[in-house]
């Protein structure tokens, strides 16, 4: 298994009205490729500013992040953007579509920013809206005018339009019903079967059950973690496998 | 109240920038125009108070002693409206005079200071020496002292071939002959060295002066009027004497500060225009950045009033509190425009706080940011609260989608600047505005600095009639044709004609004949429509005339000359800014009718080099100095007369142009941070797939560019086209109608693109604000 992503004792302060608060304490981990990880944890662990700044979207306050060796946690603020757009995609809980552009519009307007081949992007969207589902029609409508689920499997096209060398989700299935959220994550899982490296955060089982490594963070800091092997489908085991790490792990 | 104060905070905190630009452009609009009102409302109040302070003369008249007749005084004192009559002796000379670094060319009235006397009362402003300690002395008026002299400077006087030779003892205000806009100057001698030059100077100087008092002060014209007609036909001297009633010269001493206080006021209500436009702006923008916000209120049981108040109340406390900011910055600029004024008028001007003028900014901008601030939160009273809730119509959007980057065929920042530009044009049409009008102030600015700095004689040729370099009068026929024979050989001129003007009556009131062969020899055309006058029985007429008795072209009008009365066909309208419109021209032949043994006597000499123009008089004076009834040296006169309108029309204009590229930073500001905050989610959103700060502030100058180029482009194009309109407006009220101040195109594109990369660069400085935002604060937030 190789590291895609690597962090060695890293620390995120967040300092309001004068008071510090350490949201991550010299944490330690190891990203590989090819995986979905989940990261698990109870609200305040710092699951999300973990994946923010693994993603170079936010700085830690001391310790290092490598990026197939690279340190990304010396980037300045331009470096970074560059980093995001050639390594990085992006799945929000809000969606975060551009509303005034179209469904294609949103897409283009990341896949452009990498790959100056018009044609070769546009074309790349379309296999890739083809493989969620997403017909000619929908693409030019507005974001505002489809569903939720509709819009969240736009916004993986637009995380994954630059192929990215991973992927992060941060509770990508948080603002939707039960029957898109299914949707949204078949696709993750399709997306992971051909090889996609995924990090993602959840407080969902649903989701969690998808991924093939469970972290679970506790007070800024990894407390465990669980091998869960590749989603192939939902079967019992392998839900009691993840409700047991949880369980051990005080969720 | 207390809701309102925290809703206050809230927005303060919020939009801090913008708040603070608005307080800035209030509080300079407050400013000018409060200065402009305290001038309108005060300098003519203060004109009018010296004049009861020194008891003066409601009309006056001087003239030469060998016209004046002890019956004219017994005559006048049973004129209608006429309460007392006062005559006083003076010398009357023409010459040049200089002191300090400067000088003056305007005609002498030399008055003995101690005659015993009720009218025109002499009062020393400030200081003054001990006669008995100084050699020769004087005291001048305070326009003197206003341009630069003070007590102890040596004055020196030059008529003929005779030097005089003055210090300044002191200063006054001198109502009658005060300004170089009277065209004489008032000097005041005491009693024995009055005698001494009375007794010694060649009797031909010897004059009076017809002090008049009315009962009604308002009757200055009608009775000037009168006497005029008594006058008209019985001087034996072929020159025109120097008068005055109250309006006339109440006009002459306060003309430019008025038209300044104009432009000022004009200048001040476009920035209240543009300060409702920018409350109008910020409060929709306001609207929409906050419509989630309204609708929690909303639901939380606040009613439409207290929603629509929380937004309006900043403004209006902030405007409550930056419109006397602005007021009382005015009276700090005051005693500057206070000096430049006493330097125009030679009155001396304190101004204290004036509770009218300081009422009215604060009421008239006050109301307005009231009724614009409520009529723009409007919307608030029609929004729902589960509206509101969900962003307006934001969940339906139908919207075009504007330049698809699929099929765009330009670099991605620019497809997505197109976009902007097309997303934001709410934005884009203010800009373009606030852009296009203050590319017109810019044009407008430089238009002035152009004629008043680079081109002064444009200004003149506006601000006055014709202007010959030197003007000379003979006392006959015979001499004055000599004259002109040899004036037309001499090399160093360039043409010399006849231009007399006389005294006529249309519609009862004494006007100002033009009496002129070539026209087609004069350097300015003052006829605005139809044409001049060709034959004897035609009259183009004074634009003020004109629209008086409602006369046009093609109908007749009488004009009266002593006992004679002739009807003229009107050819064409004039305009006469000297004579506030009330002027007319005649051919010769035609002023014939009314005068039969008229002859030209006065001959304009325009000189090749105008600079010559004082040598050329002494030269004259040499060679012909018993010939000349009268001279003036026009060139020196106006250059005197200009030299106090340029300091005062650059600082004008200076302070403008900072003003238009303060107003500009301002609203840019506010425009591209109302942007910004609009687009914070989707710069958010963009910045965390990858946009760099660079490129996303690129976009947004890219999107502004079109919206600049064209503003600034339009304005410039109507600056072009309407500038003359403008001072048109301006100068209106002293007869003018028609005027070519435009500047040319090279300086219209020059500012124009000043104007464009200003505004340009303030958008990319601002742009970089976005580096502020960052995709981790975004998603924070929500």
């Amino acid at each position: 298994m190789r590291t895609i992503l690597s962090t060695k004792k890293l620390c995120k302060t967040f300092s309001n009205g004068g008071v510090q608060q350490h949201v991550l304490k010299n944490l330690d981990l190891e990203i590989y490729e090819e995986d979905f990880t989940i990261i698990m944890g109870s609200s305040g662990a710092g699951k999300s500013t973990l994946m923010y700044c693994l993603s170079g979207m936010d700085k830690p306050t001391l310790g290092q992040i490598l990026y197939r060796n690279s340190e990304i946690s010396k980037y300045s603020e331009d470096e970074l953007a560059v980093f995001r757009r050639e390594n990085c995609g992006f799945v929000f809980q809000q969606i975060y579509l551009i509303d005034k552009m179209s469904v294609m519009d949103n897409v283009l307007a990341s896949g452009l920013l990498v790959n100056k081949k018009k044609n070769n992007v546009v074309q790349t969207a379309e296999e890739l809206f083809s493989k969620i589902n997403i017909t000619e029609e929908l693409q030019k409508k507005f974001p505002s005018q489809l569903s939720g689920g509709e819009q969240q499997r736009i916004a993986i096209v637009r995380a994954l339009i630059n192929k990215p060398g991973i992927l992060f989700a941060d509770e990508p299935t948080g603002a939707l019903n039960s029957s898109n959220s299914e949707a949204v994550l078949d696709v993750f899982s399709e997306f992971h079967r051909e090889g996609q490296s995924i990090v993602a955060v959840t407080h969902d089982l649903k989701t969690a059950i998808r991924g093939n490594r469970v972290i679970y963070l506790k007070d800024g800091q990894v407390c465990g973690e669980c091998i869960l092997g590749d989603y192939q489908k939902e079967d019992e085991s392998r839900r009691l496998n993840l409700m047991a790490f949880l369980t051990e792990m005080g969720w | 109240m207390r809701k309102y104060t925290l809703f206050l905070g809230y927005y303060f905190r919020k939009n801090r920038g913008q708040y603070i630009s608005f307080c800035f452009i209030v509080a300079i609009a407050a400013a000018i125009f409060s200065m402009g009102l305290i001038t309108i409302l005060n300098f003519g109040k203060m004109y009018e108070k010296k004049f009861q302070q020194y008891n003066c003369a409601d009309v006056f008249y001087t003239m030469f002693d060998f016209d004046w007749s002890e019956d004219l005084a017994a005559q006048t004192e049973t004129l209608a409206g006429v309460s007392q009559v006062e005559t006083r002796k003076n010398i009357m000379l023409s010459g040049s005079a200089t002191y300090g670094d400067t000088g003056n060319t305007l005609t002498h009235i030399f008055f003995n200071m101690n005659e015993a006397h009720s009218m025109n009362i002499i009062k020393p402003i400030g200081d003054t020496l001990v006669f008995e300690n100084v050699e020769n002395p004087i005291y001048l008026s305070y326009w003197i002292k206003a341009n630069g002299c003070k007590i102890g400077d040596r004055y020196q006087f030059v008529s003929g071939d005779t030097t005089y030779n003055f210090t300044i003892a002191g200063f006054v205000e001198d109502i009658m002959y005060g300004n170089n806009n009277c065209g004489n100057m008032g000097i005041y001698l005491p009693r024995d060295d009055f005698k001494r030059m009375y007794d010694s100077i060649d009797e031909n100087t010897h004059a009076s002066t017809l002090c008049i008092k009315l009962t009604d002060r308002q009757d200055g014209k009608q009775v000037f009027t009168e006497l005029v007609k008594n006058l008209s036909g019985k001087l034996s001297y072929p020159y025109e004497y120097t008068y005055g009633y109250f309006e006339l010269n109440q006009r002459n001493r306060t003309i430019t500060a008025t038209i300044v206080a104009s432009v000022l006021v004009a200048f001040s209500l476009i920035l209240v225009v543009i300060t409702m436009l920018v409350i109008n702006f910020r409060i929709k923008s306001s609207i929409e950045e906050e419509l989630q916000n309204m609708g929690i209120l909303k639901a939380v049981g606040y009613i439409s009033k207290q929603v629509l108040l929380s937004v309006v109340f900043p403004y209006i406390l902030l405007a409550a509190i930056f419109i006397p900011i602005g007021i009382f910055g005015s009276y700090l600029g005051l005693p500057k425009v206070e000096g430049v004024f006493e330097q125009l008028a030679g009155l001396s001007w304190k101004q204290g706080f004036d509770v009218m003028s300081s009422a009215i900014v604060m009421s008239v901008i006050m109301v307005l940011v009231v009724v614009t601030t409520l009529l723009s939160a409007g919307k608030i009273r029609r929004l729902h609260a589960i509206e509101a809730l969900r962003n307006g119509i934001k969940h339906h959007n139908f919207k075009r989608n504007f330049f698809p980057l699929s099929k765009a065929k330009c670099q991605i920042h620019v497809a997505l600047a197109a976009k902007n530009f097309f997303d934001s044009i709410k934005q884009n049409i203010f800009l373009f505005i606030i852009l296009s009008v203050m590319t017109f102030a810019g044009i407008y600015s430089g238009s002035g600095m152009f004629n008043s700095v680079l081109r002064p004689e444009r200004f003149i040729e506006v601000m006055s009639e014709e202007n010959a370099t030197v003007t000379l009068k003979a006392f006959t026929k015979e001499q004055a044709e000599e004259m002109l024979g040899e004036l037309q050989e001499n090399p160093d001129v360039e043409k010399a004609l006849y231009y007399d003007t006389e005294n006529v009556m249309i519609n009862n009131l004494s006007t100002a004949a033009f009496v002129i062969k070539d026209y087609d020899k004069l350097d300015i055309n003052l006829c605005y429509e139809g044409r001049i006058p060709l034959h004897d029985n035609e009259i183009t007429l004074g634009s003020a005339l004109a629209e008086e008795m409602k006369l046009m072209p093609g109908d007749m009008v009488t004009v009266t000359y002593g006992e004679n009365k002739i009807e003229y066909l009107i050819v064409g309208l004039l305009q006469a800014p000297n004579y506030s419109g009330e002027a007319c021209e005649l051919t010769p032949e035609g002023f014939r009718r009314l005068k039969e043994q008229f002859e030209p006597l006065t001959i304009y000499v325009y000189l090749r080099d105008t600079s010559l123009s004082a040598a050329f008089v002494r030269d004259m004076i040499k060679a012909h100095g018993d010939k000349l009834a009268a001279y003036c040296d026009v060139e020196s006169m106006l250059k005197e007369g200009f030299g106090n309108f340029i300091p005062l029309t650059t600082m004008m204009i200076g302070t403008i142009s900072v003003i238009v590229l303060l107003l500009v930073t301002a609203i840019l500001y506010m425009i591209i941070k109302t942007m910004i905050g609009h687009r914070n989610q989707e710069l958010g959103i963009l910045k965390a797939v990858g946009y760099t700060t660079g490129q996303l502030s690129l976009q947004i100058s890219y999107s502004l560019l079109p919206t600049i180029l064209l503003g600034t482009v339009a304005g410039g194009i109507l600056g072009q086209i309407y500038v003359d309109r403008v001072w048109l407006a301006c100068f209106y009220s002293i007869g003018i109608r028609k005027l070519s101040l435009g500047i040319p195109i090279l300086w219209s594109v020059g500012i124009v693109t000043f104007l464009a990369v200003f505004s340009l660069l303030v958008s990319i400085l601002m742009a970089r604000r976005i580096k502020k935002i960052s995709a981790i604060d975004l998603i924070k937030e929500y």
